[in-house]
């Protein structure tokens, strides 16, 4: 029984003490494959950075979890097409609102038209306005800071 | 423009007050539903800690584990869409149009993980009913789906390279899966793959058709042809080929889930032309046969009967010219298949048992 769950190592040993055999695991002195220590190396280093350590791990999921799974993408799809659609509508109405604006302004005022569309070339949004940004900075405010 | 935008999340109307109608079976087809408890149970989660049915190793279902907090996200999208199918089942209500009502009735079932899984796991062309109904719009779009991913395909491609279109008819615009099948008793107890070769032996006795139709038709008057042609015999006088009629049925009634064309589902009133198995002759090399489906073309009214009458005298089984027959009797090619036959040693004992004569054997030299 012992002998055949100790056959799979390299080498072991088989000692002998008062009358029992014991078998003693040793460092591995044979590689295991027959590639040279500094070849096996480089196949390993390729290997991890192959293509298919980059990609994402197949999903194991059992058939009724794949169909939860495949419902819950639908159900975000149609979510999120349902904002979009919500948003580019909002978009146009706003467009067309600025549309109507702007030509019952030029029938009005053709001066304070010309005004309003006044060409804006070569302005610059202002250094000093911060730039809108998703979280307060880490330095909310600049105290020594020096229009120059 | 997919693009992720800052937005400020909503919360989805109170499930509750809406009507449950993915599980309301008094006037939806009990195909919509899955038929095993037990994968419902653990699909809707009706006890807490359940296991899979679908893993059967004991040792394996306890392994697995389920990704966290996918059933109260999956309960989630399940409200959302049965919400968004119960709009589309109100305007089907209101449409009369046929086809625009089967557009709505699919886009409201398409979604719901019950028929998914139906279709997804369950056999699609030796379809059980109560699982796979195709007299439901839903799963004949799911079929035609399928159908298209590959089966389309595959039959098109072997139909091109094979030349079976243009030298039976022009061409064809597919609308119904073909599928054929020899009986058992010939050995090859399967499918058939079109182009694929069959030995004289599977094709000596008439096949089966699966005749699938996916489009909206009027089942209850629309009648089919079906002609299996080839369309290599050699004709020595022309130094060509000429066209045989293998086998032709009229008047063929079928329906979107009972469709298998077999001797039982007609008579000797429907057969154009026995079944002549394939017996080629040495040396003339492999011949293709085409199998035409054709929908045939319906009365005016509901009164006149839909039946074609042909004339079996005017058929010419060996020099048959495909085109002027669907010309003359105004058929609408919706869907084929073929398969070839060769010489082979078993073709003496085919023709000995349907009285043919014993074929010729050709040679390179012309004698």
């Amino acid at each position: 029984m012992l002998a055949q769950t100790f056959k799979k190592p390299c080498r072991a040993v088989v000692e002998r003490v008062s009358g029992t055999t014991v078998f003693v695991r040793n460092k591995r002195t044979t590689s295991k494959s027959a590639l040279s220590p500094l070849t096996q190396r480089v196949v390993t280093q390729l290997s991890v950075m192959s293509a298919s350590r980059k990609q994402p791990k197949l999903l194991k999921l059992s058939r009724e979890d794949l169909i939860k799974h495949q419902t819950i993408e639908r159900c975000w799809s149609l979510y999120q097409q349902q904002q979009r659609d919500r948003r580019n509508t909002q978009l146009e109405l706003q467009f067309k609102s600025i549309q109507g604006a702007m030509s019952l302004l030029q029938e009005l005022s053709p001066l304070l038209f010309e005004a309003a569309n006044a060409s804006e070339k070569g302005k610059r949004f202002p250094m000093e306005m911060k730039v809108p940004t998703d979280f307060p900075p880490d330095t909310p405010w600049h105290y020594h800071f020096r229009k120059s | 423009m997919l693009q992720r935008s800052i937005h400020t999340t909503r919360v989805l109307k109170n499930s509750d007050a809406t009507i449950h109608i993915w599980s309301d079976f008094t006037k939806r087809p009990s195909s919509l539903s899955i038929q095993s408890p037990k994968v419902k149970d653990y699909l809707f989660q009706k006890r807490p800690s359940l296991d899979p049915p679908s893993i059967r190793r004991r040792s394996n279902r306890i392994k697995y584990s389920s990704p966290e907090h996918i059933d109260e996200i999956f309960k989630m999208s399940y409200d959302f869409l049965e919400q968004r199918s119960n709009k589309f089942y109100e305007l089907a209500n209101k449409t009369s149009n046929p086809l625009k009502k089967d557009v709505l009735l699919t886009k409201a079932e398409i979604n719901n993980p019950e028929v998914q899984y139906n279709f997804q796991f369950n056999g699609k062309l030796d379809n059980i009913k109560s699982i796979i109904d195709y007299d439901v719009p839903v799963y004949r779009h799911l079929g035609k789906q399928h159908w298209e991913s590959y089966g389309q395909m595959l039959l098109m491609q072997r139909l091109e390279t094979l030349a079976a279109i243009p030298d039976t008819l022009p061409t064809l615009v597919p609308r119904a899966e073909v599928n054929v099948k020899f009986p058992f008793s010939t050995g090859v107890n399967k499918w058939i793959e079109p182009g694929e070769f069959l030995s004289s032996s599977v094709t000596s006795m008439c096949p089966a058709f699966k005749v699938q139709e996916y489009d909206y038709v009027d089942v209850e008057r629309q009648l089919y042809t079906i002609l299996i042609v080839n369309p290599d015999v050699p004709d020595l006088n022309k130094d060509s080929f000429k066209t045989a009629l293998c086998y032709g049925l009229v008047n063929v009634k079928l329906s979107y889930n009972d469709n298998l064309v077999d001797p039982r589902k007609f008579n000797s009133s429907n057969i154009v032309a026995d079944y002549l198995p394939p017996v080629p002759e040495k040396n003339a090399g492999k011949q293709r046969f085409v199998i035409w489906v054709f929908r045939q073309p319906l009365a005016a009214d509901n009164q006149n009967s839909n039946l074609l009458e042909i004339d079996k005298e005017q058929i010419n089984r060996d020099d048959f010219d495909v085109r002027r027959f669907t010309k003359k009797y105004s058929l609408d090619p919706v869907g084929a298949h073929l398969w070839r036959s060769e010489w082979d040693a078993n073709v003496a004992v085919v023709r000995e048992k349907y009285g043919l004569p014993s074929g010729r054997v050709f040679s390179r030299v012309r004698r």
